[in-house]
């Protein structure tokens, strides 16, 4: 184990970075202190947390280490996977099955001496504030949205006014085959992750009545198989993407699917896609972007640089192709802007409709939520029984519930930390 | 639960089930899935994952040892950096062959400049320019690389020279009596067809569409009186993809460079430029219907997604495809020197169907799927915005930043599919030179120049 920091370095070591630290460049801001100051700070006392050790955590774990941060914490709740070995290059084939957090910091404390890595395995949800709160920066390296958006609300409800320590920067990273994206979110200050989530690819999703009619595609004959078809035979059993049965089940039945309708296209590797609507990764996407996250956070960490304001976009399928760019805050974004989300709808509308919808909107995005007024409970989703008591709220016209000028909604959902507020206005 | 396995042993203590992949095919799951299987040939023959070679003559330092994750940190320091480096790479994969080479890359240029040829690809980075330069001469041939383009942009339909079967079809179609469900489900391309063919046959002319903003707009407006019911939505989509009718079906100019260099029956036994040539020749002249197409290339297989039922797509489709595979055949058949009569017809068929990616990468090496198959890739030269301020510094995250992008662009070079950078990029003369990607990261962007 490390145990003191200094006892693991020798001549030269740092003789690159040193470089940077010593010096100040014609960008640097003016809070840098060249020379011991910084190198002290980063290599004594500064504290990162990284979120994700798969793909991206890999590479940002080895190149933090390389970069001088010596207290690197990571967390990830998943177990190594055999696909994940063309990539993820801290772990072995003697790993699968174990867990990832803990493998890779073995690993990086194995290579690189006098680095701690503490590795929770574990979800970023059981960690509380305080927890979050001992960090000089945060990394995300996910392919969860799901996740991300949890982590960045966290972030922004952590920003105290009062003490400036509470900010905590964000840099959040993704990548999708040769595109990806990094960007520096500082909460409050900058636009947040949720302010963007309009950004994100539309997930493709099939009318029912195509899958169920008019098939084209080899993927709506997957879906009838996975949509329609499970459920049918296997009824309350849950399908388990992860059982390679399960998927040769789904597979015979859209190939069958696809030979009646003269479909061509359907494998067991795109059913497999499909239905855990797989993102096809490679190392060295996640090399480049990686490398811009952890470059963002030595130059915020050690202040010897301008930092990326705030979004950088890389598409590698035709050439290299970036863009750069600030992306603005939304006044009405429900989790770092101060103003309520204003929805002008028909006084026709029922709850369901409206859960729908809130549900569907690129912007908003809240699956399954429970919704209140000021006043009263709507629809709740939990406990069963306050469920039930608000259930029959759901065919009710908003009118109804509202007032016929309509009002102030509280939306919440339990896999988000926050609440968003919509104002209900009816068209006439 | 969380026990360790080997590959191995996951593999072979329960049986796939049918049609479930092999071990070696889930440990590069990821990446399969964004090249088909022509691309993981190419991995599997030109050895991506198979074999590399390490060329570097000096000795670790105590600086390489803390900015190079493959070393071993102190106890690599004094000993050879190509010997330690290899070593860290290969417990990566054992599935890759990594030999250390001590030699300086002078003395081989000087001495052993075949031995540089035996690559597919050659990367040298941080190297002098004058070796850079050497690397250059010696591997740059006038040759082309030939690349699958997964083009986001969407293929031709041709609409404007719609071929005779297809046209027909559209014609032949009873649009106010039929069936209103069949109605509905006409594909849009057919719908564009016919009601260009409409538009013309009013005006008696053979060719032309609308031009002006108030023809184009009539045209619109006439697409949506075609409908019968107020939500068909392939009509809907035919109206979106109007614009389709007044965008010319030409050779695209990087296509034109490539006849123009390949203008006479190549004398070269590759088969990419036979292809060139026998593609050139059918764009010149196709005796099939010269009215038709004439000054084109074959068309592109694929068909994109419409709104549409089942047995309309099925239908269009085969015309697509008949119409496709003659077109294939008569530049082929027709075409090919009869020297060059091996080329084999899924490599022709790959020639044909990828040519919106067929770029003029010039001075790029690449002659597809030959015995001395034969890739040089020199170094891609990046530069650096910290240069100024530390002019020796290689940080670790700039390192790595460089890393993906030059390992990317090998990636697609090596299986032929994707686009790698050229100077084309920059919107400039597009003149095939290679590009070279600038990089600043300390306001991250990029550029090429
Ligand atoms: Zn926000």
């Amino acid at each position: 184990m490390a145990s003191s920091e200094d006892t693991h370095d020798w001549e030269g070591r740092y003789y690159h970075i040193d470089q940077i630290l010593d010096t100040p460049g014609p960008r640097t801001d003016e809070a840098f202190l060249a020379g011991d100051g910084v190198k002290n700070f980063l290599r004594k006392e500064a504290k990162i947390l990284v979120i994700g050790a798969g793909g991206l955590g890999c590479e940002i774990l080895a190149n933090l280490a390389l970069t001088g941060f010596k207290d690197i914490h990571v967390i990830d709740m998943d177990t190594i996977d055999i696909s994940n070995l063309n990539r993820q290059f801290l772990f072995r084939p003697k790993d699968v099955g174990k867990s990832k957090a803990i493998v890779a910091a073995e690993f990086i404390m194995n290579r690189v001496p006098g680095v701690k890595v503490s590795p929770y395995f574990g979800k970023i949800q059981d960690k509380d504030d305080a927890y979050y709160l001992q960090f000089n920066l945060v990394i995300c390296g996910l392919d969860s949205v799901e996740a991300r958006r949890w982590m960045n609300a966290t972030l922004v409800n952590l920003v105290d006014p009062e003490n400036p320590e509470s900010l905590k920067p964000l840099i959040d990273g993704g990548t999708e085959g040769f595109k990806g994206q990094a960007r520096v979110i500082l909460p409050t200050i900058t636009s947040c992750y949720e302010c963007s989530l309009d950004m994100l690819n539309k997930p493709t999703a099939f009318p029912i009545c195509t899958i169920a009619n008019t098939p084209r595609l080899p993927e709506h004959c997957i879906e009838w198989a996975s949509v329609l078809e499970w459920p049918r035979v296997h009824g309350d059993k849950k399908m388990d993407t992860d059982n390679p049965d399960d998927i040769s089940w789904l597979y015979s039945v859209a190939a069958a699917r696809a030979k009646e309708f003269k479909i061509e296209g359907v494998t067991w590797s795109l059913t497999q896609g499909v239905v855990k609507n797989i993102i096809p990764a490679i190392a060295s996407t996640n090399a480049i972007i990686a490398a811009s996250c952890c470059n963002e956070a030595f130059k915020i960490a050690t202040s010897s640089a301008a930092y990326l304001n705030n979004y950088f976009m890389l598409i590698g399928t035709e050439g290299i192709y970036s863009y750069t760019f600030e992306h603005e805050k939304r006044d009405d974004c429900p989790v770092c802007g101060g103003e309520a989300l204003e929805l002008s709808i028909s006084p026709d509308t029922t709850l369901e409709e409206l859960i729908e919808m809130l549900t569907e909107r690129q912007d908003i995005q809240i699956k399954n939520p429970s919704l209140s007024t000021s006043t009263k409970q709507l629809y709740l989703r939990a406990p069963p029984q306050l469920e039930e008591a608000t259930r029959p709220n759901l065919q009710k016209k908003l009118p109804e519930l509202l007032g016929p000028s309509g009002g102030e909604l509280n939306v919440t959902a339990g896999t988000l930390p926050f609440s968003a507020t919509v104002i209900i206005k009816f068209t006439t | 639960m969380h026990e360790s396995q080997t590959v191995e042993r996951l593999t072979t203590s329960l049986e796939p089930p049918s049609g479930a992949p092999d071990a070696k095919t889930r440990r590069y799951d990821r990446q399969l899935r964004l090249w088909a299987a022509s691309g993981q040939a190419a991995l599997r023959i030109c050895s991506h994952f198979g074999h590399f070679t390490l060329l570097d003559s000096r000795k670790v330092t105590g600086a390489d040892a803390g900015n190079n994750f493959f070393l071993d940190g102190l106890k690599s320091v004094g000993k050879s950096r190509a010997e330690e480096a290899v070593n860290g790479l290969r417990e990566l994969n054992d599935g890759v062959q990594g030999v250390a080479d001590t030699r300086d890359i002078k003395q081989v240029l000087s001495s052993q400049k075949d031995w540089l040829k035996t690559f597919d690809v050659v990367v040298a980075h941080n190297a002098h320019p004058d070796i850079i330069d050497d690397l250059a001469a010696l591997l740059w041939p006038e040759t082309h690389l030939l690349i699958e383009s997964h083009s986001e942009t969407a293929a031709s339909l041709r609409i404007d020279k719609a071929f005779p079967a297809l046209l027909e079809y559209a014609m032949s179609l009873p649009l106010d009596t039929m069936d209103i469900t069949d109605h509905a489900h006409i594909p849009y391309p057919v719908i564009l067809v016919r009601a260009l063919e409409e538009w013309r046959r009013e005006r008696q002319q053979a060719t032309g569409a609308p031009s002006t903003s108030d023809e184009k707009k009539a045209f619109k407006e006439r697409i949506r009186k075609m409908m019968r019911k107020f939500d068909e939505e392939n009509f809907e989509e035919a109206e979106a993809q109007a614009w389709r009718c007044w965008t010319p079906t030409v050779v695209p100019s990087e296509i034109q460079q490539l006849f123009t260099l390949y203008s006479s029956s190549s004398s070269s036994p590759s088969s990419f430029p036979a292809l060139v040539s026998a593609l050139s020749q059918f764009a010149q002249n196709n005796p099939a219907s010269p009215q038709y197409t004439s000054g084109l290339l074959p068309l592109t297989s694929g068909l994109p997604d419409m709104k549409s039922s089942t047995e309309a797509i099925q239908a269009e489709k085969k015309v697509f495809k008949e119409y496709l595979s003659k077109d294939v055949d008569d530049a082929s058949c027709g075409y090919v020197p009869q020297k060059c009569a091996c080329v084999e017809g899924s490599e022709r068929e790959r020639v044909e169907r990828n040519q919106p990616g067929i770029k003029g990468a010039n001075k790029l090496s690449m002659q597809p799927r030959e015995t001395a198959t034969h890739l040089a890739l020199a170094a891609v030269r990046f530069s650096v915005g910290q240069s100024a301020r530390a002019p020796s510094a290689d940080i670790p995250t700039t390192a790595a930043f460089l890393g993906g992008l030059v390992a990317q662009e090998v990636i697609k070079m090596i299986t032929k599919q994707y686009v790698p950078i050229s100077a084309g990029d920059a919107a400039s003369s597009g003149d095939g030179e290679l590009g070279v990607c600038v990089v600043d990261l300390v306001e991250t962007w990029t550029g090429v120049i």
